[in-house]
């Protein structure tokens, strides 16, 4: 199924908790939607999967319009066609066979049939031996895997997971990753989950919704939402080093970034104040300098050195710190220390230019 | 000793049939009640709220009173004529154990989850269907009010007497058989039937225990 939302807000205690929201999720795609704690993501996957009322905006799935006010039979409908696993989950006061079997009671499944696809969602998530179990006393991250059975029962066509990797153990984190992908894969399923943990949701999402204090802020995919930030608050968040405030300026046909008196050719078309990221992967250092293509290439000092295993990250002070990786073969191999004077070259492309408006 | 073979069994029985009704009845609208009160939101919700708890404490006399005047001949509903019939006691019963299995009952729904609202809702249950998993999932508090209701009007006398009237064979229940014969001197079936209400009262603690303990061991 595919959601789309246009203009969705809500407030509550006269608080914007949601402003202006418009996404498309797509059908059998992993959308996610992150941001840090607070910044509106259960509100927007509530009112997403029918539970809670929009104060404004409209809802389409299938480019058909529905809302929590929609008559309740239709809602009903609809709503039996996705499911939502909470990031806390709660365990009806039941045994986990009949908790998982819930879902499918409402909907007056024949008891065969209903035991059928309990035990195999159950065994999805590896969860068959605790079946007698009263759910009330399973461990967090068992619970989470039968709310994540009790969601699969349904073979619903959209699944929400609001942080579904949030204090997991290791094993619970593993099946559920696993499972995500498989859904996908396997059964078309729309999945769209919420996270303030990056690494995971780097790893698998397709989609990328950024939301801060209740307002999309980026989307896109992988590569534009981690890789070409365009806020401050996003870059810093997904912690992009390299973090440059200046000001655009133009000289001839070259556009310049200058920051505290250096001046960093740039590729942009704007003038003013802006910020701007380098990926320190794409920051050379040299011990002379460096004759090529790139725009860009600075006398500095060595200000410190960390070593990380088998690369090292090399703060150069050239006026502004930057930071760039090398191997720590090429470490040893120029006989780099700290005090050593250094150059530091990248294209004028490697620089990420983006304006104060954007943030 | 005559009156164990007849009397007593009869009293018991009748006793335990109208208590039974009564709350029986009661729980049916109370539960209803409280869902409803607790499930939405209306203006004067709190007020409401603490009309129920002040209507827990409402001395039995005092329902008694207002449903003889109601009851009586002369009375607005006096036409159906069920004053000193077990209807009546029915009635009394049913009205004073209602605040107290509405009150037990909304501190047992409102010790749900809140979260179980939206869990049920987004595995597909209509709202009846909700209100029926609140009612499962507080079952264990809700057993417990509808007990306390229960042993509340079991032992209630003056209100029972007033719109009962304690008619041999027709309106004498435990209490107002014990009330009677204490009073006549006739301490023999009194006691006999004292003890028989003792047990009774000991038989719905240990029901609450019970149910509390099955609560409690989740």
């Amino acid at each position: 199924m595919k959601i789309v939302t246009e203009d969705i807000a809500k407030i509550y205690n006269q608080k914007e908790v949601l402003a202006s929201v418009s996404l498309e999720m797509e059908e059998g795609k992993i959308n996610v939607i992150l941001g840090p704690n607070g910044s509106g993501k259960t509100t927007l996957l509530k009112i997403l999967n029918l539970l809670e009322r929009s104060d404004k905006g409209r809802l389409l799935y299938d480019g058909e319009e529905c809302s929590y006010s929609s008559d309740s039979g239709r809602r009903l409908e609809l709503s039996r066609r996705m499911t939502m696993v909470m990031q806390n989950p709660v365990m009806f006061d039941a045994t986990v066979f009949q908790n998982v079997a819930y879902g499918l009671k409402v909907r007056a499944e024949k008891k065969r049939f209903m035991r059928q696809k309990v035990e195999s969602a159950l065994d999805m998530v590896r969860m068959t031996q605790a079946r007698e179990r009263r759910a009330l006393t399973l461990s967090g991250g068992e619970a989470q895997r039968v709310a994540l059975a009790r969601a699969l029962v349904l073979d619903p066509e959209v699944i929400f997971l609001d942080e579904p990797t949030n204090n997991l153990d290791a094993i619970s984190l593993r099946i559920i990753e696993d499972l995500i992908l498989r859904l996908k894969e396997e059964k078309n399923t729309t999945l769209v989950l919420t996270t303030h943990l990056l690494s995971n949701a780097r790893r698998w999402g397709e989609r990328f919704f950024v939301l801060r204090e209740g307002r999309v802020i980026q989307k896109g995919n992988r590569e534009e939402v981690f890789e070409r930030p365009t806020s401050v608050f996003w870059a810093n968040y997904i912690g992009m080093e390299n973090f440059l405030s200046g000001r655009l300026i133009r000289e001839k046909e070259q556009a310049k970034l200058e920051v505290n008196g250096v001046e960093v050719d740039v590729v942009s078309d704007r003038e003013g104040d802006a910020y701007a990221t380098i990926p320190p992967e794409d920051i050379l250092i040299s011990l002379m300098p460096l004759s090529s293509s790139a725009r860009n290439c600075f006398k500095g000092k060595v200000a410190r050195m960390e070593e990380d295993g088998a690369i090292v990250r090399v703060k150069v002070d050239i006026g502004i710190p930057l930071t760039s990786i090398i191997t720590k073969r090429s470490k040893e191999e120029i006989n780099l220390a700290e005090g050593k004077e250094v150059y530091v070259t990248f294209k004028a492309s490697a620089v990420h230019v983006f304006q104060t408006d954007e943030i | 000793m005559d009156f164990l073979g007849r009397e007593i069994p009869e009293i018991v029985w009748l006793s335990l049939k109208i208590s039974g009704s009564a709350v029986i009845l009661s729980s049916v609208f109370s539960l209803y009640l409280a869902l409803l009160i607790e499930q939405s939101d209306f203006p004067g919700k709190r007020l409401v709220l603490s009309l129920i708890n002040t209507m827990m404490t409402i001395p039995a006399v005092a329902i008694g009173l207002l449903l003889y005047l109601i009851l009586m001949r002369r009375g607005p509903l006096g036409g159906i004529e069920i004053l000193y019939t077990p209807y009546a006691m029915v009635l009394a019963q049913a009205i004073l154990a209602t605040p107290i299995i509405t009150g037990l009952s909304l501190v047992a729904v409102r010790g749900i989850d809140p979260s179980i609202k939206d869990t049920a809702f987004s595995l597909g249950a209509s709202r009846f269907q909700w209100k029926l998993l609140v009612l499962k999932e507080a079952r264990f508090a809700l057993s417990a009010a509808v007990i306390t209701g229960f042993a509340r009007v079991i032992g209630e006398t003056g209100m029972t007497m007033m719109v009962g009237g304690n008619i041999k064979g027709a309106t004498r229940v435990m209490t107002t058989a014990i009330a009677l014969e204490t009073m006549k001197g006739e301490f023999e079936l009194a006691i006999t039937l004292g003890i028989i209400l003792v047990i009774v009262a000991l038989g719905i603690n240990l029901m609450l225990h019970l149910v509390q303990g099955a609560g409690k061991r989740r």
